[in-house]
């Protein structure tokens, strides 16, 4: 842990973290998801009717899955991301990037491929 | 911009929208569940101080709370709020108007009427088939009974020769009828376009200026953090005035949503820093309206006092002979009739001490509620005679022709008495009356009153004011619309093109409400009331400027009595006085739901 601050840590909790961190962000992906094609669904036939909120309502459910829910779950992936390179070696919070992970962490977390966590905003 | 056509509207899906915005109530719980889970079982459990202690591991758990919160923002401001509630209010809308579409077109297809034209003014005429029939002298049996001739057995008879001699007056009323389910449908469709718009201009303004999200762990996450921290404490502020200057999008409903979401302190922070975005909204309860309303109240006339005192100071190094004198003067005294104004209904609504005045009135004296005010156009005032929030009558006094903030104290007088005559009526019952001077009504008879202008100019406030209550209120709230005048054009016009949440709506003395049928007001036909007594010199208005005469049989909905003042007295204005108990006594059942 040298170079870092941190006093007292226990990796195998950290990495609990992680685990939870990670099953929430692909649950809430996964539900924001499916919201978005009932929403879908629900808008054809008020397009069909040329409604003014079959259009708005589209938009809306797709800007909450990829603006909202999204950033939530991008939140949830760079933190947890992060711990998971905490997990393993010291790392301050502004030092940190995605790539870190993807070489300290990644062999751990196989099912994160490389090219989607350095693409995460922030990382 | 909605371009539903009345198919449309008779087939939709209400019962799928509605479905969708459930679908959404169990999503946000769903999620609610994930921010729960971050809090205990990593903030503080697997990442909690026993296991993880340091700067770092802080300013890691300040980020996963920080993350957590924002979420549940989101989901309260913009999933709930917004997107469910949005869906929610359609589908009953939608639904409402539907239902009266599924009652009309049967209706106006058994007349053999056709309809036609655009979506947006369909015209219900004679079909080809109705225009031969009486052109043969062989009118459907409901017109001739409509018309009280007996239908012709196709001999030339005397009963024929009666047809052909009654041929105009068969026409006229076969008109008169399309005329009125034209009325009818043009406002169903209306009241479906402003929700259908309404609708997805609170979803389009969600996105609009999105709040922004915690920054990511990773380069210059210090700066970015603390940016992120000052943006959140301003959020509400932006919320508040988005909501006050009416871009956010948000119903009075999806308001008072957001107003029961923040907490106390931001509440009462908004109250004592921003009274001005809280004092005027639809949508936010009565009490915290009242108390920012009295303090911008203070203020404005504090401000104008120190305008007059400057204004004056400036006039004295002027020439009394020169125009920019007699501008300033001109100016000066627009001030002081504006401070006059404002303190005139200052102190009819409160006491010496600065609390809030009870009104005169019978046992359990009600105290005045300030819910708007203003000085533009001939002023405005929105006062309340207890707590609409809470009570279990609620009847709205709209006034007509000639109403401006100086004369609001006449306007209370009525409402005073409407509330003595409610209480007197129903003693066991809480009830609250409101005089809304909301809107900029005509200064004269001729020509403004002529026109309708005033009346669409007021309708949309209307609508928000009325929705404000049913937001604001108790669910089982009895709401009566009560128009005197004009001002009953004014809620005719609300209803037909935007829709008002009432119950009940009263036409006193009416011109016209902008509509021949009470079917097209949006509210059950037996809960439409009118009057007017025998002396009134409004019965001379022609059915041309403002619709049919609502008292009138052909108009549908019920006429009550009303007594007429001394011969020589202004008839028009004499409904509140005591001479007309009968009057007085009827509308006070119908606004403590006894009729």
């Amino acid at each position: 842990m040298a170079g870092a601050d941190v006093f007292a840590m226990d990796p195998d909790e950290v990495r609990k973290s992680v685990e939870i961190l990670f099953e929430i962000e692909a649950e809430a992906d996964s539900q924001a998801a499916s919201m978005a094609t009932a929403n879908t669904e629900a808008a054809g036939p008020l397009k069909d009717a040329a409604t003014a909120l079959g259009p708005a309502l589209e938009a809306a459910g797709e800007w909450w899955r990829v603006h909202r829910a999204g950033g939530f779950c991008g939140l949830l992936g760079n933190t947890g991301e992060y711990l998971a390179v905490c997990a393993e070696e010291a790392v301050e919070v502004d030092d940190y990037n995605a790539g870190t992970f993807a070489s300290v962490a990644g062999d751990l977390y196989p099912e994160r491929p490389n090219a989607n966590a350095s693409s995460r905003r922030g990382g | 911009m909605s371009e539903m056509t009345w198919e449309h509207l008779r087939d939709l899906d209400c019962g799928a929208v509605r479905t969708l915005g459930d679908t959404w109530k169990t999503y946000i719980d769903q999620q609610l569940a994930h921010t729960e889970r971050l809090r205990t079982d990593v903030i503080e459990g697997h990442l909690g101080t026993e296991h993880y202690e340091s700067d770092t591991a802080t300013q890691v758990r300040d980020q996963i709370g920080m993350t957590a919160d924002r979420y549940e923002d989101d989901l309260s401001d913009y999933a709930s709020t917004r997107i469910a509630t949005t869906l929610l209010e359609a589908a009953d809308a939608f639904e409402k108007e539907q239902n009266e579409l599924k009652e009309l077109v049967p209706l106006i297809e058994q007349h053999d009427f056709d309809i036609e034209g655009p979506h947006s003014e369909y015209d219900v005429n004679l079909s080809g088939g109705l225009h031969r029939a009486i052109l043969t002298l062989n009118p459907p049996q409901w017109l001739c009974d409509m018309c009280g001739v007996k239908k012709p057995d196709g001999f030339w008879d005397i009963d024929t020769l009666k047809v052909l001699f009654d041929s105009v007056d068969l026409y006229g009323t076969a008109i008169g009828l399309a005329g009125q389910y034209q009325d009818w449908l043009r406002a169903v469709m209306s009241r479906a376009h402003d929700a259908d718009d309404e609708a997805a201009a609170a979803l389009a303004e969600m996105h609009e200026n999105p709040a922004e999200l915690p920054p990511h762990l990773g380069a210059t996450y210090d700066d970015l953090v603390d940016d992120y921290k000052e943006g959140v404490t301003e959020e509400v502020a932006d919320e508040a005035e988005a909501i006050a200057d009416g871009t956010s999008g948000l119903s009075p409903e999806q308001v008072n949503q957001w107003w029961e979401g923040l907490s106390e302190t931001e509440r009462r922070a908004l109250i004592d820093e921003h009274p001005e975005w809280v004092g005027p909204v639809d949508g936010i309860p009565t009490e915290a309206r009242d108390t920012a309303n009295r303090t911008v109240l203070d203020r404005d006339i504090d401000a104008l006092d120190t305008r007059i005192a400057a204004e004056e100071q400036a006039l004295q190094g002027l020439d009394p002979e020169s125009d920019e004198y007699q501008n300033a003067k001109e100016a000066l005294d627009g001030l002081k009739g504006d401070r006059n104004d404002l303190a005139g209904l200052q102190d009819r609504i409160t006491n010496d001490d600065g609390t809030p005045r009870l009104a005169e009135g019978p046992e359990p004296q009600q105290p005045y509620y300030l819910l708007g005010f203003g000085t533009q156009d001939n002023g405005r005032a929105i006062v309340s005679i207890g707590n609409p929030d809470t009570a279990d009558n609620v009847n709205t006094l709209v006034p007509g022709t000639t109403a401006n903030l100086s004369g609001a104290g006449g306007l209370l007088h009525r409402a005073e008495t409407m509330q003595s005559d409610a209480q007197l009526s129903s003693p066991h019952t809480s009830n609250a009356t409101i005089a809304w001077l909301g809107y900029d009504a005509p200064d004269t008879i001729v020509p403004e009153a002529m026109q309708e202008r005033w009346a669409d100019g007021a309708s949309e406030d209307l609508e928000n004011f009325t929705e404000g209550l049913s937001a604001t209120g108790r669910e089982d709230t009895n709401h009566t619309l009560t128009g005197h005048s004009y001002g009953t054009t004014v809620i005719g016009h609300a209803a037909t093109k935007e829709g008002v949440d009432a119950d009940n709506l009263v036409f006193v003395a009416s011109p016209g409400v902008g509509t021949d049928t009470a079917s097209a007001l949006g509210v059950d036909e037996d809960n439409v009331w009118a009057t007017r007594n025998s002396l009134d010199p409004i019965h001379l208005t022609p059915d041309f400027l403002h619709g049919a005469d609502p008292t009138g049989d052909d108009f549908g909905g019920n006429a009550y009595h009303s007594d007429t003042g001394a011969w020589n007295a202004n008839n028009h204005s004499t409904y509140w006085d005591d001479t007309n108990m009968a009057g007085r006594e009827t509308l006070a059942d119908i606004a403590t739901g006894q009729r």
